[in-house]
């Protein structure tokens, strides 16, 4: 004879179950209209955004001497550091925070995460 | 009789705290973690172990649910610890920040570990005693 206390931690056990299966729908679904609406891959301007453990765009093109601002619109600090020993690196970027480095050499900068290292992105300086 | 209502006491109290764990580890998914590799995936895990945890100590296998429980939030505190402190962090993942959920999750997770522990000794007492 089970009592209404053992029925009722079933049926949170079952609800969180289904739950977790919800937020896999969930999750899918918002990741299918996150990437429609992400921007090319390549743009100019100065400015990308952090998001989803990612950088957008995931390669920006600058001009010499341009100050390139990484804003952090995650839930997890982030930094900017570039995958070449002496280059550029943010450090700690906080949670809804913006950091900004000055370009004066031209080349291509790969640069990733500290981190996170599967974050990757590139920025070309002409 | 104070004995058993003391062990249904922590293991509706050790039940509870298993779905705060789940319940932090699935508002943590749909908020961002999905989005990382492999970490998400562990995230959804622990909802969906929780939860199967939650219904096994409202039936006869109460005893595994306990053993269950305690295990997965020692695996959820262990990983954590990695992903703070190991400077490659968990699956390239690493916490820097001393963030809200992870202190109610690191909270809920020792205290789980001390109730269904303590459920288990007690459940143990009371078969030998008979």
């Amino acid at each position: 004879m089970r009592s209404h206390v053992d029925r009722a931690l079933v049926a949170l056990g079952a609800a969180l179950v289904a739950g977790s299966v919800a937020a896999v729908l969930f999750g899918a679904s918002a990741t299918v209209s996150s990437t429609a609406a992400r921007p090319a891959a390549t743009e100019g301007g100065d400015r990308i955004a952090i998001k989803g453990f990612a950088y957008r765009p995931v390669t920006l093109a600058v001009k010499v001497g341009t100050r390139v601002t990484w804003s952090n619109a995650d839930a997890a600090e982030h930094t900017s550091t570039s995958d070449q020993s002496g280059g550029f690196d943010t450090g700690t970027i906080a949670i809804g925070q913006r950091k900004t480095v000055a370009l004066t050499k031209a080349g291509t900068y790969a640069y990733h995460c500290a981190f996170h290292p599967f974050m990757h992105a590139t920025i070309v300086v002409r | 009789m104070a004995r058993r209502s003391t062990a249904e006491g922590l293991r509706i109290g050790g039940a509870a705290l298993v779905v705060v764990v789940g319940g932090v580890h699935i508002q943590q998914y749909l908020d961002f973690i999905n989005d990382a590799p492999n970490i998400g995936a562990l995230f959804l895990l622990n909802g969906i172990g929780t939860g199967v945890l939650c219904a096994m100590l409202g039936t006869r296998f109460r005893l595994l649910g306990a053993l269950g429980g305690i295990g997965l939030s020692v695996g959820a505190l262990g990983s954590v610890l990695l992903a703070g402190f190991l400077s490659s962090g968990l699956f390239g993942y690493r916490e820097v920040a001393l963030r809200g959920p992870i202190v109610v999750a690191v909270v809920a997770e020792l205290l789980a570990i001390g109730v269904l522990g303590s459920y288990l000794l007690r459940a143990r007492a009371g078969a030998s005693t008979g």
